[in-house]
């Protein structure tokens, strides 16, 4: 499946599971055009090659 | 001498003043903090119907507190370089009593219960807080032009017709204009640096942690950094030190000892190591003719005081760093606003709208590989910062695009190198450093180990005076 590639359908339905069953076809074919963006860019963030490396947040007790 | 000080406004009308030079005059009782303030509302009232650098005037609050600070300076109780220094916030700054925005419509009627940690450290050393300044909605946008926010576009002092930068949009024109002596912005991927930039004034992004950002509406909460917008290096020195330090507010407030940042101002520069970093990888636009020559001349002049200048590679390239800012920023700003783009977005810019539609298609996992990527780069980055005392990059490749060009307007936003600096944490500094042949400002980038915001003035300030024609101002 080509990752970046949302329809309008896929993008209504997710929409919908999500709690936005109002959006407007409209909003549902920006949100598509978006997605498709946001796909792409987070398959192009490299994944780290250990499993220790921790995210940026990760999170530490108050001092 | 304690006593009254004869006020008249006439003698400061028309005079933009630098906080510097404005300060020495009130300490020494040659100017009023009265005649300052009713010199800047004079002004606001005079160029801000062109300009739209403010959202709210705070006219009587600002002649309360100002007829304060006279008085306590007849009597003898100056508190420092910031008394009765008039100033401006972006509007996501907040006020107790007074209306926060946020340059948005989900807040025209909201009025803040709480005081920024900074406003309060700024009134408590006799600073006088003039209003709330122009942004982008939360501090969002990519320069596309919408036209679908609450309050008028802000305008470039330097030429109204051209892009102010954002997202502290009134901030940047207010100070180049004078309708603040300075102003606070914050900074996510370069909303201090890059009005500062298209203004020809100094933006600081401090070291992440320094200064406090309780009180101030959140972007995105591990990006987003407070700081000053001035006419000068030192001006920003001078205020850095007034708002700088611990905050128990914020819980990513850095415990470190507050320095003098003002000790390297006209110091020499002699001996010192200055990284050049020229490549940002090849999607990276070319700069700009004036920006490059300009950028070359800076080198020059800091060569001409002594520094060595070596030449630094990042270790990933702009699209790089501006991934990481996209995906943690579209991730965080949802989590901000997520209950208002359920129940109300209709009421969010297009700007705002779509950040947070591109959170809602963002997966776990892609969030998590960029806040993984974001430790390993602010390692990366860190180890070349550290070759050197300090770095000079460009901060954007073009001058500020006349508003009619939404292409140029996204390629100035988006295709800076700014966000490597959100991304790392280290300071930066946009600093002036001439103008194009339209007369529009020119700038650069000077970056500074993590806390070592002292060495980045140092170095800026020769850039500043060997470049940067402080002498020159719009013409409004």
């Amino acid at each position: 499946m080509d990752r970046t590639t949302w329809t309008r359908d896929e993008m209504a339905a997710f929409a919908a599971a999500h709690g936005l069953a109002d959006a407007s076809p409209e909003e549902i074919e920006r949100m598509a055009t978006l997605a498709a963006k946001v796909t792409d860019v987070g398959a192009r963030i490299p994944r780290m090659p250990a499993k220790d490396h921790e995210p940026a947040n990760t999170f530490k007790v108050p001092q | 001498m304690n006593g009254p000080i004869d006020v008249d406004v006439s003698r400061v009308r028309g005079q933009l003043w630098t906080v510097a030079d404005a300060s020495r005059m009130v300490a020494a009782r040659r100017i009023s903090p009265v005649e300052l303030v009713e010199a800047y509302l004079a002004r606001i009232a005079v160029v801000d119907p062109r300009l739209n650098s403010y959202v709210t005037v705070l006219a009587e609050r600002a002649r309360a507190q100002a007829r304060c600070a006279e008085h306590d300076i007849a009597a003898g109780r100056w508190k420092g370089p910031l008394h009765g220094i008039p100033f401006g916030v972006k509007d996501n700054y907040h006020v107790a009593g007074v209306r926060t925005t946020g340059g948005s419509r989900l807040m025209l009627d909201h009025i803040a219960d709480q005081t920024a940690t900074v406003i309060e450290k700024l009134e408590a050393q006799g600073a006088i807080l003039l209003g709330k300044m122009n942004t982008w909605e939360y501090g969002t946008g990519t320069g596309e032009i919408y036209e679908d926010l609450p309050f008028p576009l802000a305008r470039n002092a330097w030429n109204l017709a051209h892009f102010t930068g954002g997202s502290s949009t009134g901030v940047g024109t207010g100070v180049a204009a004078g309708t603040a002596m300075f102003g606070l912005g914050s900074d996510t991927g370069g909303s201090i640096r890059l009005p500062a930039a298209a203004t020809g004034v100094a933006g600081m992004k401090a070291t992440y942690g320094l200064v406090s950002r309780a009180g101030c509406l959140p972007n995105c909460w591990s990006l987003d950094v407070t700081g000053p917008l001035t006419w000068t290096v030192e001006d920003s020195a001078i205020v850095l030190e007034g708002i700088a330090g611990y905050d128990p507010r914020d819980p990513q407030s850095a415990s470190v000892p507050v320095g003098s940042y003002r000790r390297g101002i006209g110091a020499s520069i002699k001996g010192l190591c200055v990284g050049v970093v020229r490549d940002f990888g090849p999607m990276a636009p070319a700069l700009a003719t004036a920006v490059a020559t300009n950028l070359e001349r800076a080198e020059r002049a800091l060569r001409d005081g002594g520094a060595t200048l070596v030449e630094l590679t990042l270790p990933a390239t702009l699209e790089a760093y501006r991934h990481v800012t996209s995906v943690i920023n579209w991730g965080e700003s949802l989590s901000i606003h997520e209950t208002d783009f359920m129940e109300r977005r209709h009421l969010m810019g297009r700007a705002l709208r779509d950040k947070m539609a591109s959170g809602f298609a963002l997966r776990a996992v892609d969030f998590l590989a960029a806040t993984r990527m974001r430790r390993q780069l602010a390692v990366a980055t860190d180890a070349v910062v550290r070759t050197c005392d300090a770095v000079l990059m460009p901060c954007t490749f073009s001058t500020a695009p006349p508003f009619a060009d939404q292409e140029k307007l996204v390629a100035f936003t988006m295709h800076a190198a700014t966000s490597i600096l959100n991304v790392s944490g280290h300071p930066a500094l946009s600093v002036a450093t001439g103008f194009d042949a339209a007369g529009l400002p020119t700038s650069a980038q000077v970056v500074g180990r993590y806390f070592d915001e002292a060495t980045v003035y140092r170095v800026a300030k020769v850039i500043e005076d060997a470049l940067s024609e402080r002498s020159r101002r719009p013409t409004l």
